[in-house]
């Protein structure tokens, strides 16, 4: 036998413990999920309804308007993270005194317990119970006393994005600052010896570097917050996104209609593999 | 490999032997504290009885879920344990045995109140659904003091209650005439439950059909609003209203008997607050029901069902008498002392039952004990019509409208009309009518 045949089939080998698990835990229940999104299924019956589900899901109204608000969520909050995590690592990225230890705190929020910091806000931001609203509304008068920012439903939406964008920055900071450390300062050197000011330094050397890194954690925080169901739903249920729209119609009721949320996770696989097709075709240009 | 073969099909056949004389029980009191009561208990009745009992708590909103699971995995408990609406729900989708509970209400030797019986009875009136095991009685806490200073009425009727909301509240000083429900959850329900009913105001006609946009139910929602305007502002539910009550910013909140421990004891009421207010027991009141255009109370009934999959009735029935038994059931009534109040006569009346372990029974009193008792019966829900029941109610309940519909109205601005038109759209779609 060949060398080559021989070391092909090793790795083979060597994957094929991967390929089975991901083949048992993944491709198993999507395609379970598939089968049943043409069901209707009740707490006792299982009944055979071919594309119903789909024409009902795709005829409510109900559903697009989470469709467009997790669009919206996902779209802002990804933006959103990227710049103030571009500008946090462009300012660490500068030498200055106690720089360590500003590292370190701004991983705060992304390493913290999801579950203690959404109860801390909700906490400070109690109208009766929080320290918010009694300082600056009762003691200095600043505030309504009656203002209920986290869970109003008209502020739900900025309250998860801007929550989102503010716990997940630092994951796009580090990998962004670990970028930056590795551009060699000879480019910038280069760069000055051209004449070139501080912005374009930064327009063509920094961010031309930094162009692959910031298109893979777009693409990352895309994915997760497309799907994204702990932060929408403890901090702010009427929120409403995608997530939380399946969560309602299957656990959070009495009637669960496990074939109608099949069928809207399909769909949702759908979109987002062309979304994702696209995004790697474009913009990483694979 | 012969050896490791046989001794795997000893423990399969072993298994399969033991899986005949073992019961699977699902309850909802997931408090790791009550876990331990409840695996005590299970532990006791298969040394008296032989047959194992495997012990799963499960959240009661996920309930529907897991059942629904267990049943497609063919995994189904054999008795659960559940709150009047998921019994009924299940009762109607036909996964209930209506035999064993009939029987054991007809002639286990009990006498089980009527007004928590009523509860499980199947639509026809024939049959129970379940066995009722314990429930809690919900209305107002007041500070009785303050009312008596002010020479106010006890919060009773709609007037006094909003007369003493306005006379109250003040919230530059952080003080509330009142803590409303006013999120979108089952608490915003079971407190306008309350209010709607002493109205009148009905979700469901005698023949099931929703009438939930009446003049009755506008002049409900118009008062709510009004109110609300003394209440602590937000999306405030359970949480809010026992902390600032504990905390002595509130004047009145809606809660169920379970608070009962949190007014007298030092060591729950300390969770809340830095120090234990020892008057507060005796300085606060309870008013059961509430008083408009009729009376009416709010509570729940928490009752055993079997599930009609198992195939161990007689481990099942013997189970029920079990947990019947005077030492088992003051063992697990004494897992939260005002929150689960006995279902039959013979229990309420007891002595075991009045002296449980931390006093708190004794430091109210046997009189008030058995009012609240006794208020069990008076108790009204919305799925429950003319003595006829309405399991549909149980898909409204679970999808939240109603606590929707109030967190609309004081979010958005909605008038009492739209609330009703958004109910009345909802209701109808969830109950497929």
């Amino acid at each position: 036998m060949e060398l080559s045949v021989k070391e092909e089939r090793f790795a083979w080998k060597l994957v094929a413990p991967t390929i089975i698990l991901l083949l048992l835990l993944i491709l198993y229940p999507v395609i379970y999920n598939i089968y049943i999104s043409f069901f209707d299924v009740g707490i006792t019956s299982m009944k055979f309804v071919g594309l119903e589900n789909y024409k009902r899901i795709l005829s409510d109204k109900d559903f697009w308007r989470s469709f467009f608000i997790t669009i919206s969520f996902t779209l802002l909050t990804v933006v959103g993270s990227i710049l103030l995590g571009l500008i946090v690592a462009l300012m660490m990225n500068k030498d200055f005194k106690g720089r360590r230890i500003m590292r370190t705190i701004i991983l705060l929020p992304y390493i913290t317990p999801l579950i203690s910091v959404v109860f801390s806000w909700h906490y400070i931001f109690d109208p009766s119970l929080g320290p918010f609203v009694e300082f600056f509304g009762r003691k200095l008068g600043l505030i309504s006393t009656d203002i209920d920012l986290l869970n109003n439903i008209n502020n739900a939406f900025i309250v998860v994005s801007v929550f989102n964008i503010w716990r997940n920055f630092p994951f796009v900071y580090l990998m962004i600052l670990s970028k930056l450390q590795s551009i060699p300062s000879e480019l910038y050197e280069a760069a000055e010896i051209d004449g070139a000011n501080a912005w374009r330094k930064f327009t063509n050397v920094t961010l031309p570097e930094l162009y692959f890194v910031i298109a893979a954690v777009g693409l990352l925080r895309g994915i997760w917050n497309f799907y994204k169901f702990d932060e929408v739903y403890l901090m702010s249920k009427s929120a409403g996104t995608l997530p939380i729209f399946i969560y309602e119609r299957v656990i959070g009721t009495t009637s669960p209609e496990f074939g109608v949320a099949a069928a809207i996770a399909t769909i949702l696989m759908v979109v987002m593999m062309v979304l994702i097709g696209f995004y790697v075709k474009k913009v990483l240009k694979w | 490999m012969k050896k490791l073969f046989m001794v795997l099909l000893l423990v399969f056949v072993f298994s399969i032997s033991f899986s005949a004389s073992k019961i699977v029980f699902w309850h909802t009191q997931v408090e790791e504290s009550r876990q331990k009561v409840i695996n005590q208990l299970a532990e006791t009745f298969s040394i008296e009885t032989g047959i194992e009992v495997e012990v799963v708590a499960v959240e009661e909103n996920e309930m529907f879920s897991k059942l629904a699971a267990a049943k497609a995995a063919g995994t189904l408990p054999d008795i659960i344990e559940a709150g009047a609406e998921t019994i009924l729900s299940l009762g109607s989708d036909g996964l209930l045995d209506t035999i064993l509970p009939t029987r054991f209400i007809n002639n286990s030797g009990w006498t089980f109140y009527e007004g928590a019986a009523r509860f499980v009875m199947s639509p026809d009136g024939n049959n129970y659904y379940a066995v009722p095991y314990h429930g809690w009685v919900q209305g107002i806490w007041y500070r009785k003091d303050w009312f008596e200073e002010a020479g106010l009425e006890p919060p009773v009727t709609w007037e006094a209650i909003l007369n003493a909301a306005r006379y109250f509240n003040n919230p530059d000083k952080g003080i509330y005439g009142i803590v409303l429900a006013k999120n979108a959850d089952s608490y915003a329900e079971q407190v306008f439950t309350i209010f709607a009913l002493s109205n009148g105001a009905r979700i469901f006609d005698k023949n099931g059909n929703i009438v939930v946009n009446s003049p009755q139910m506008k002049e409900t929602l118009e008062y709510y609003r009004e109110l609300g305007k003394y209440s602590a502002p937000g999306h405030t539910y359970w949480k809010q209203a026992r902390e600032l009550y504990l905390q002595g910013k509130a004047a009145m909140f809606f809660y169920s008997t379970y608070i009962m421990d949190d007014l007298a004891l030092a060591e729950v009421q300390t969770k809340y607050i830095e120090n234990f207010n020892p008057e507060l027991v005796d300085n606060t009141g309870f008013a059961p029901y509430m008083t408009h255009s009729r009376k009416s109370s709010f509570g729940q009934v928490v009752s055993l069902g079997v599930l009609n999959t198992t195939t161990n009735k007689l481990g099942a029935w013997k189970f029920l008498n079990f947990m019947f038994e005077p030492e088992n059931y003051v063992k697990f009534l004494h897992m939260a002392p005002g929150g689960m109040l006995p279902t039959t006569k013979e229990m309420a009346e007891s002595e075991v039952f009045m002296n449980d372990p931390k006093g708190i029974y004794t430091r109210y009193g046997k009189e008030k004990i058995m009012e609240i008792i006794e208020g069990m019966s008076n108790v009204e829900k919305f799925g429950y019509v003319a003595g006829k029941v309405f399991p549909e109610m149980g898909k409204i309940s679970g999808a939240f409208i109603i606590g929707k519909g109030i967190v609309k109205m004081f979010d958005e601005g909605l008038t009492p009309e739209e609330v009703l038109s958004f109910w009345e759209t909802e209701m109808k779609k969830v109950t497929g009518k």
